[in-house]
């Protein structure tokens, strides 16, 4: 293979990488909390894409003012689906199950109000795209700066969860919350700024996808699954388990879609192939990649 | 210091604690023993706000607190540690301190690693590779944090070898000094050992109350809840 093909490959990886683990760690830090999986995850990330698409579109100004509306309205609205409909669930006393299938009722009116507000059709950001060429590869200051920005926020939620007063009592609540509660800190207030967090990463990981693709209202429908494999083959919950999962997939798809080729397979077998490594990693290792005990398995609905 | 007045409480219809008043004073340590199923933690759960009594009142220095949240009671300085789950596992031993000393500006972890020494060297460990006894110790030393003037423990005991029964009593009696202490206890001799006075529950009812002494010379509570011949 030539240098330049390899060097496409890696590229792609890591920018796919970047996306997922956005999206992975908010879909985890909310799990980690709560103990569900929150469907509704998936429109988020598209809400936070379309959010930007106000910002720099009808608006007209840059992307990156769309990224930090993306950000700040994603993180608001998930917030809002805690307050109106997991708070009260959760008050009164609902099991994993309902949680998930009220996610997944969420998920479907925000996907539809999407399409009801921004239409069907594809759409795309208003972006001025300069190529360069890496080792004859090439890459956009866009791809450039998506990589850049994960890793940043990356490295910020790392800061915060291991020097922060807010980032360890997350960590607290989210591993004993009774005990979290009878230190004195106000759990339901933390689980907001935890909303807040996750679902603000989901947005900024939906505009990632639309600047590298399009915008359409089943963009993060799309990504749901991948998502949700990058968190179990992690470790659910875990943190640090998402971000090597997460590049894990990014590479594991774009040189699984170069195998498939050169089997002469169809590459329509790409979504498979999140899954085929899923199931390798839960085989070598069935906690995931950084897999933890299970802890006070009710998280903060007890 | 702390009162509680004719509390029941339990679960949905089922009345595990009925009608059941203590009292704790200043610097005191009270013990309250019993068989397995007879409400003491129950009991103690209600006191820390985690369940909601059906009927009586708590009062902690003649405030009312009866079905307040329990951070607002560590706020208001008690401390509890329940008997299992009582410590942050995937925290370092000095991040369960933090935790321990949220509500508070500034964390002094000075004191509190005088009177439990084997936590300093352990310091920057995982609480979940701790051993039993030294989780426990880790579990008091967490609550102790916010200073508390009561302290609430639920079988601070369970699970640990003999000797270190006998070690953790000995660092209970020295906490005494700056906090009051309402203590739950499978092992009942050496918590008797250790307290003022004592509580006896069966069947979710206060069946006797009195002085340590009290409780140790009387023959027919040797015979039945302390194991005496």
């Amino acid at each position: 293979m030539p240098l330049g093909n390899l060097a496409q490959i890696v590229i792609n990886s890591v920018i796919m990488g970047s996306i997922y683990v956005l999206i992975a760690i908010g879909l985890t830090m909310v799990y980690r909390v709560l103990r569900f999986a929150n469907f509704s995850h998936a429109e988020l990330v598209t809400f936070g894409a379309y959010s930007a698409y106000m910002v720099n579109v009808s608006l007209g100004l840059d992307i990156a003012f769309g990224l930090i509306a993306a950000f700040i309205l994603t993180g608001l609205l998930g917030i809002a689906t805690d307050v109106l409909v997991f708070r009260r669930l959760r008050q009164k006393g609902s099991g994993t199950v309902s949680m998930m299938i009220a996610s997944i009722g969420i998920g479907l009116v925000l996907r539809q109000s999407i399409q009801e507000i921004w239409g069907p059709d594809i759409r795309w950001y208003d972006l001025s795209v300069e190529s360069y060429s890496v080792l004859g590869a090439s890459v956009t200051d866009i791809e450039i700066a998506i990589v850049a920005v994960s890793i940043a926020l990356i490295v910020l939620l790392h800061m915060m969860f291991t020097h922060t007063k807010l980032g360890k009592a997350m960590r607290g609540v989210s591993d004993n919350p009774q005990l979290a509660m009878a230190s004195g800190i106000d759990t339901e207030k933390i689980l907001l700024k935890v909303w807040f967090l996750g679902a603000g990463l989901a947005g900024a990981g939906g505009v990632f996808m639309g600047a590298d693709t399009r915008l359409i209202p089943i963009l993060g429908w799309e990504m749901l699954l991948p998502a949700f494999a990058v968190v179990i083959m992690g470790g659910i919950g875990s943190f640090y388990g998402a971000i090597i999962a997460a590049y894990l997939l990014g590479f594991a798809e774009n040189f699984g879609v170069l195998l498939l080729s050169d089997l002469g397979l169809s590459t329509g077998y790409r979504s498979a192939i999140a899954f085929i490594v899923l199931i390798l990693v839960l085989i070598l290792r069935p906690g995931g990649i950084m897999g933890r005990r299970e802890n006070n398995a009710a998280g903060l609905r007890s | 210091m702390l009162s509680v007045e004719n509390i029941s409480s339990g679960y949905g219809k089922m009345m595990v604690v009925q009608d059941v008043s203590i009292r704790v004073a200043q610097g005191e340590i009270v013990v309250i023993i019993g068989p397995n199923g007879c409400g003491k933690s129950t009991l103690m759960k209600t006191i820390f706000g985690l369940i909601r009594p059906a009927s009586g009142r708590i009062f902690f220095r003649e405030e009312d607190i009866t079905g307040i949240a329990p951070f607002w009671l560590a706020a208001k300085g008690i401390g509890f540690v329940p008997q299992t789950d009582n410590v942050f596992q995937s925290l370092t031993v000095m991040e369960n301190l933090e935790m321990g000393g949220y509500l508070s500006r500034h964390i002094d972890t000075a004191w509190v690693f005088d009177i439990f020494p084997v936590l300093k060297e352990r310091r920057r460990e995982k609480a979940g590779s701790l051993s039993g006894g030294e989780r426990q110790m880790l579990a008091i030393a967490r609550a102790l944090m916010t200073s508390p003037d009561l302290l609430l423990l639920d079988e601070p005991s369970a699970g640990l070898a003999p000797r270190m029964v006998e070690t953790l009593m000995g660092k209970i009696k020295e906490i005494r000094q700056s906090t009051s202490v309402l203590m739950i206890e499978q092992n009942a001799k050496s918590a008797l050992g250790i307290a003022d006075r004592g509580y006896i529950m069966v069947m979710g009812k206060k069946v006797y109350e009195g002085t340590s002494k009290e409780i140790l010379g009387h023959k027919d509570i040797g015979r039945l809840y302390l194991g005496k011949k």
